[in-house]
């Protein structure tokens, strides 16, 4: 199935982009990320990341479905 | 801080002695003087009138804002009224301080404030005989306050008059005069918001001006609270503007909920996290927000909704980079600072739109904005701490959060020996504690723990009919306390 990445913050930078399309079998959003998280190497790990799918917060365990947006979500506090 | 207004000759030696102080590097004096000429006409003498008892009022609150604004130790003006000859002392201002730099700023202060605000008048006699009222800068200002007209937004029908009246008589605490804090403050002054307070403990540095253009070079090292207050005042003086030079915790509750709502402009998630606390406490809402790098957060907190705990399940992060670390470019917490001050009067006034149980997460790179359901958890530590507390004074472990109260074993010394307290507690026997009240703060939470529940019971009916409300008796007594 297709889904669709958007990513803010820190977790931007080190995607090197806002957003990208994957093709994945990940059955839930953890997996996904964990596999995200090697290929894009980034530092921070799954506990500090709140995670939405089509603009909801949910946990981590939602199953995912072909054409789905998920957005990773980073604390930010600067101002 | 002495001001006052004489008929009789001003004494300046007699006064500079009334200004100094020992403990002061810097005595500044500034003696204004009767000459012999103004505006082409040559001067023979001068009347000076005063409305005295206002005069005095307004002087005394112009020494009161200098020694705020400059930390003066002392401060004495004097103003003489009556027939003045050439060279005579027509006003007087001395002032001492530590060190050189805040004497001559608030001597100088308080003289252009005296000239401006003050009700006194000046009458010249000229050498041809005739004589004139001066224009003096108090006659031109007063009654003819310049104001600032709302009508460009009254125009709104989201405004109206009546919104406009209801601003007037809103109260917003600001915490935080910085990148967000600047264009927070100059929105909802400009728009008309009756009282401001800022929460800000910082000193102006070269870093923050890049963004914070509320501020001047000048002004470096200087408090950023009261830089932030003079210029507000100025921009609109019809508003009121309160400073709390201090960190936000050292705000009681009570301070806290004589605002209406809080916008929260702080860098730094410890500072967010228990403004998100003492606001459900106080049952005062909040707008946060938060920025990194070219991207902000905004997300509105009451007493009903999701709060920045729940964003944050299972412990919020405190190691989260500051501006300092991820780099800041002005315009960032420009547009996010405005959109909080924008939010703040949709909040006030009930206007559609505004945020609820979500988070805006607003994209500078791409422009793109979202707006992320947050439904509000139940089990979030920071609703469960804001939770009302039981009204009894008997409660059983199975109702309370025991995380939320100090417990005080007031058993007996070998009671305790036998059998001590499976938690964190101190111990005070009982007829101790009685006798000494005061070990008891009004603003904790105890739970009285002995064998049973009714020394208990005893002790903390006690303590409330001495007026404390927050003393409460652990039903069953000790062995009701789960093991460690």
């Amino acid at each position: 199935m297709k889904i669709n990445i958007i990513y803010y913050a820190m977790l931007r930078e080190a995607a090197g982009q806002s957003a990208e399309t994957v093709e994945t079998e990940s059955a839930h959003a953890a997996e996904l990320f964990e596999s995200l998280k090697s290929k894009h190497d980034f530092s921070m790990c799954r506990s500090q990341v709140r995670l939405a799918v089509n603009d909801a917060f949910v946990d981590w365990d939602t199953p995912l479905n072909d054409g789905d947006s998920v957005v990773f979500i980073p604390p930010v506090a600067g101002g | 801080m002495m001001f006052a207004i004489r008929s009789e000759p001003l004494n300046a030696e007699q006064l500079k002695s009334e200004a100094e102080d020992p403990a002061c590097g810097a005595l500044v004096t500034f003696e204004g003087w009767v000459r012999n000429h103004n505006e082409g006409h040559d001067v023979t003498s001068l009347e000076y009138e005063a409305y005295s008892a206002l005069a005095v009022a307004e002087g005394e609150r112009i020494l009161a804002e200098a020694k705020e604004k400059f930390g003066l130790e002392k401060a004495v003006c004097v103003h003489r009224v009556g027939h003045l000859q050439i060279g005579d002392i027509a006003v007087w201002v001395g002032v001492s301080t530590p060190h050189r730099d805040a004497a001559f700023k608030a001597n100088r202060y308080i003289i252009d404030e005296i000239k401006v605000r003050v009700p006194i008048w000046k009458k010249e006699h000229y050498v041809a005989g005739d004589s004139g009222w001066v224009d003096c800068e108090q006659c031109a200002k007063h009654g003819h306050q310049p104001k600032m007209d709302y009508a460009r937004q009254t125009v709104l029908k989201e405004i109206g008059p009546l919104g406009q009246r209801k601003l007037a008589e809103s109260r917003v605490l600001v915490v935080g005069a910085g990148g967000l804090g600047c264009p927070v403050l100059t929105y909802l002054a400009g728009a008309g918001v009756g009282r401001i307070g800022i929460v800000e403990h910082d000193h102006l540095e070269a870093s923050n001006l890049h963004r914070q253009f509320l501020y001047a070079p000048e002004n470096l090292g200087e408090k950023k609270a009261a830089l932030a207050a003079e210029w507000l005042k100025r921009y609109n003086p019809a508003i009121e503007i309160e400073t709390h030079p201090a960190r936000f915790q050292t705000l009681e509750v009570e301070q806290i909920q004589d605002y209406d709502i809080i916008v929260e402009c702080v860098d730094c998630m410890e500072t967010k996290l228990l403004v998100n606390r003492v606001a459900l406490k106080a049952g005062v809402p909040v707008v946060f927000a938060s920025i990194y790098q070219f991207e902000g957060q905004v997300q509105v907190v009451d007493s009903e909704s999701s709060c920045l705990e729940c964003l944050y399940e299972g412990g919020a992060p405190t190691d989260v980079p500051s501006c300092a670390v991820a780099g800041v470019l002005g315009a960032v917490p420009g547009v996010i600072g405005s959109i909080q001050a924008l939010e703040a009067i949709k909040q006030l006034l009930g206007l559609d739109g505004r945020l609820s149980n979500e988070l805006l997460i607003v994209n500078l790179v791409d422009y793109s904005t979202r707006r992320i359901a947050l439904p509000r958890n139940d089990a979030c530590p920071a609703h469960a701490a804001s939770a009302p507390l039981p009204a009894s004074v008997d409660v059983t472990i199975d109702e309370i959060d025991l995380s939320r109260f100090q417990v005080i074993d007031i058993r007996e010394p070998d009671e305790v020996a036998a059998e001590p307290l499976p938690c964190e507690h101190v111990h005070i026997p009982m007829n101790t504690l009685l006798g000494n009240p005061r070990r008891v703060e009004k603003d904790g939470t105890y739970l009285l723990v002995c064998a049973a529940g009714v020394r208990t019971r005893y002790a903390a009916n006690a303590f409330r009919a001495a007026g404390y409300d927050n003393v409460y008796s652990l039903v069953g007594g000790n062995r009701m306390l789960p093991p460690s």
